[in-house]
């Protein structure tokens, strides 16, 4: 009995949870239905117009349809961060894990510091950087950043360590495999659940990152849609009218998570499934 | 263009958070990190504590090492331009597109390239890397007038005075053109502003039998009236504690100098907070707001704009770029407003404040300073009538030159939305009423601290004077800690 009850808790709790973190989520599907004296003059929790249509005919309408350029904007950075840096942490977690070099202790020391250094803080030297390679207002001032993830190459060394028996590797060195046919076809199968979480990590993060692309991009036509949908909400903000106007800017943030949640979905089958192949051990 | 510190909706964060890598905090940071100081403080960690903090300082000094701090730029001689030159241009004027569009069609020789590179702090962000790092600013930028000494301070906009820009001193009157320059040296050449006025709904003070009030004292007695008469309902104000550019525009009003500082001394500085014209200026809101008069909702937000277009404020103490805001933001209220000019500390005096406004200034980066000091001075000059048109009409933005302001287009403008007044007939002589002011080279520590310590005091019921003493103190600290010499 007393199983039960502490399982009723438990739902309770979590059933809290779930609409404390789903509420903000709720706002914005409703508040992407009004028109902008709607989203004034109507209580912000349930519908009073439906206007949803009409919001997402103004989004893609609006300044020439720039939105979808914001989209793919955002999907390019966060597809070409988000593969390459999962490569990279692939490449350098498994080398941290299983072979022998010189400095590996003290690199490995060194990428745990770089764990702390907020991202933030590093955008600013990183532009005096780019502006020495005169790279400032381009597409790789956003992406070469983005394709080093210390969390990922940690990430995948405890898991290349922990889940790859040293024995795997060294029958397929037996076999006559190379070391990059060991990795390719021995060790990187093995690593897929891993590898989807960091892939997952870095797209989100870049999907989600604002100042890095906003230090760094002057031009529209390279922001992603973090930026853009800001410049268009300062400007609102401003009330000097012509610009975009709230109801727009709101259906263009709902239309902004789509694709988050769309991953998710999509992905959640590897993810889960790398988790239980951890409980089984 | 009204000043945009602190961003809406995005709070800044409480004074003494722990969290240095967001809104000012960061921007201190960047400030410091600017001017070459020890913004991760290496010296303090010392080298016998071998510790992954150790090692996060390694990383933080290899990448100041990495970058380098060379100081200043150096001074090339003006080249002489052969064909049309392209001037990159920074702003965020809304319907400028169409400015832009207009002065390329009547140059030949200059072809303006214009960017959105950001509102306010976006910009200011983008700015200041830039400069820093030699590479990448534009050649004229648009800045809010409160921020020119916190640009000027690091010796990155051109003396505007040499390229010409005295011979249009004459088009601005004696304030507008202190805030952009010090003596024969011109930093900047002003854009628009927002003289301050007391936009009121007509409807509500008919309906509650109101009188516009002259004086303070007046609007005060016209609050209570209404209280009683709405039976609580209706408040006669909102009172946004969260807009540093308000209430540096109603100290301005009463005659308090928050700062003395000129340019031509960057080094020195007055700071004087908490001086008997702002404390006056406080308490009187004080007794406003705890008598139930003035609400105290934050400016900008969506409950403000409700209030703004229900009957739940009376009048709104606004500024020159007021009209277009408010129409954008209320419409529901259209035609109800009139606006009145701001209620004076004595009657009979015409004293006034700014909230807002802005310039453009030509950055080090120009490759032609004289031809980017022609397009600062040109692009909403007093001779560009046309610009104006767009910049009065669609852009809805207050002037600053004397010709655009006191010619009949904008003095004789009929606004519906204030039924048909000719609001520019109250905003124009405010205008041209407003005495000096100065701001300091870290203007967004100072909005900051006014804000901050306001919005502290409000919720916790204290003191409100006691938070301006506070301000003061802690200005004055940061100020002696950045270096500046303090009076």
């Amino acid at each position: 009995m007393s199983l039960k009850k502490g399982s009723v808790v438990a739902h309770l709790a979590m059933g809290l949870m779930a609409i404390y973190f789903l509420l903000p989520f709720w706002w914005l599907l409703v508040a992407a239905t009004k028109d902008n004296d709607g989203l004034f003059q109507s209580a912000s929790l349930w519908f009073s117009d439906f206007n949803l249509f009409e919001n997402l005919k103004l989004l893609f309408n609006q300044e020439n349809g720039i939105y979808l350029t914001w989209l793919r904007n955002s999907a390019f950075y966060a597809v070409v961060s988000g593969v390459g840096a999962t490569a990279i942490s692939a490449l350098a977690g498994y080398a941290f894990a299983k072979l022998r070099f010189p400095g590996r202790n003290a690199l490995f020391a060194l990428l745990l510091g770089l764990i702390m250094v907020p991202a933030t803080a590093l955008v600013l030297p990183t532009y005096l950087l780019m502006a020495q390679a005169d790279l400032i207002d381009s597409v790789w001032a956003v992406i070469l950043p983005s394709l080093l993830n210390p969390f990922g190459v940690y990430l995948l060394r405890v898991y290349v360590h922990d889940s790859i028996p040293e024995e795997m590797l060294e029958a397929a060195r037996i076999d006559g495999a190379g070391e990059f046919r060991v990795f390719t076809s021995v060790a990187l199968p093995a690593m897929k659940p891993a590898l989807v979480t960091v892939l997952l990590f870095s797209m989100v993060a870049s999907w989600n990152n604002f100042f890095l692309p906003l230090v760094m991009l002057s031009n529209d036509d390279l922001y992603p849609l973090t930026v853009g949908l800001r410049a268009w909400y300062m400007s609102a903000i401003m009330g000097n009218g012509g610009a975009a106007t709230f109801n727009v800017i709101i259906t263009g943030a709902l239309v902004a998570i789509v694709p988050l949640i769309a991953a998710f979905l999509m992905l959640q089958r590897y993810w889960r499934g790398g988790l239980t192949i951890g409980s089984v051990k | 263009m009204r000043p945009l510190r602190p961003t809406p909706g995005v709070p800044a964060p409480e004074a003494g958070s722990s969290e240095p890598w967001t809104g000012p905090e960061l921007l201190n940071w960047i400030r410091n990190y600017l001017n070459c100081e020890d913004p991760v403080n290496l010296s303090k960690l010392s080298a016998r504590r071998v510790s992954r903090r150790s090692l996060v300082a390694a990383v933080a000094a290899t990448t100041l090492a990495l970058t380098g701090c060379s100081s200043g730029g150096d001074d090339e001689p003006v080249e002489k331009p052969t064909g049309p030159v392209t001037i990159k241009v920074w702003a965020w004027y809304p319907e400028f597109q169409g400015v832009v569009d207009l002065f390329n069609k009547t140059h030949s020789d200059i072809k303006i390239e214009w960017t959105n590179a950001g509102t306010g702090q976006d910009q200011y962000t983008k700015l200041q890397t830039a400069l820093k790092a030699g590479k990448g600013a534009p050649d004229v930028a648009m800045l809010e007038l409160q921020e020119i000494p916190t640009f000027q301070l690091t010796k990155h906009l051109v003396d505007l005075g040499k390229y010409g820009a005295n011979d249009v001193k004459g088009d601005y009157v004696d304030w507008a053109w202190k805030q952009v320059s010090s003596g024969e040296q011109v930093y900047a050449i002003p854009v628009d502003a927002g003289p301050m006025a007391m936009m009121y709904r007509d409807d509500i003070f008919k309906k509650y039998n109101l009188t516009v009030p002259t004086t303070w004292d007046e609007y005060k007695a016209q609050a209570e009236k209404l209280k009683a008469a709405s039976g609580g309902k209706s408040f006669i104000t909102d009172f946004g504690a969260n807009d540093g550019g308000f209430l540096s525009g109603l100290f301005w009003q009463a005659g308090a100098q928050p700062y003395t500082y000129d340019l031509a001394n960057p080094s020195n500085i007055g700071v004087n907070l908490n001086s008997a014209e702002a404390k006056k200026v406080i308490t009187y809101w004080e007794g406003l707001v705890n008598g139930g008069l003035a609400d105290t909702t934050a400016f900008h937000t969506t409950d403000f704009y409700n209030g703004l277009g229900s009957e739940k404020y009376a009048t709104y103490i606004a500024a020159g770029w007021g009209p277009g805001y408010i129409q954008a933001n209320a419409a529901a209220s259209s035609g109800k407003w009139k606006v009145a000019p701001l209620p004076q500390w004595a009657a009979g005096e015409n004293k006034q404040g700014d909230w807002g406004g802005s310039s453009f200034a030509v950055t080090d980066q120009a490759k032609y300073p004289d031809i980017a000091a022609k397009v600062a001075m040109e692009i909403f000059g007093a001779k560009n009538t046309e610009a104006w048109k767009i910049g009065i009409d669609k852009a809805f933005l207050f002037p600053t030159a004397t010709p655009i302001l006191e010619s009949a287009d904008f003095k004789n403008k009929e606004y519906d939305f204030f039924g048909g007044q000719k609001v520019n007939e109250v905003f124009v002589p405010a205008y041209n009423a407003i005495g000096p002011f100065s701001w300091s080279p870290f203007n967004s520590y100072n909005f900051n601290q006014l804000t901050t310590g306001l919005n502290q005091a409000i919720e916790k019921k204290s003191s409100w004077t006691a938070s301006l003493d506070a301000a003061q103190e802690n200005v004055k600290t940061y100020a002696t800690q950045q270096g500046f010499k303090v009076q």
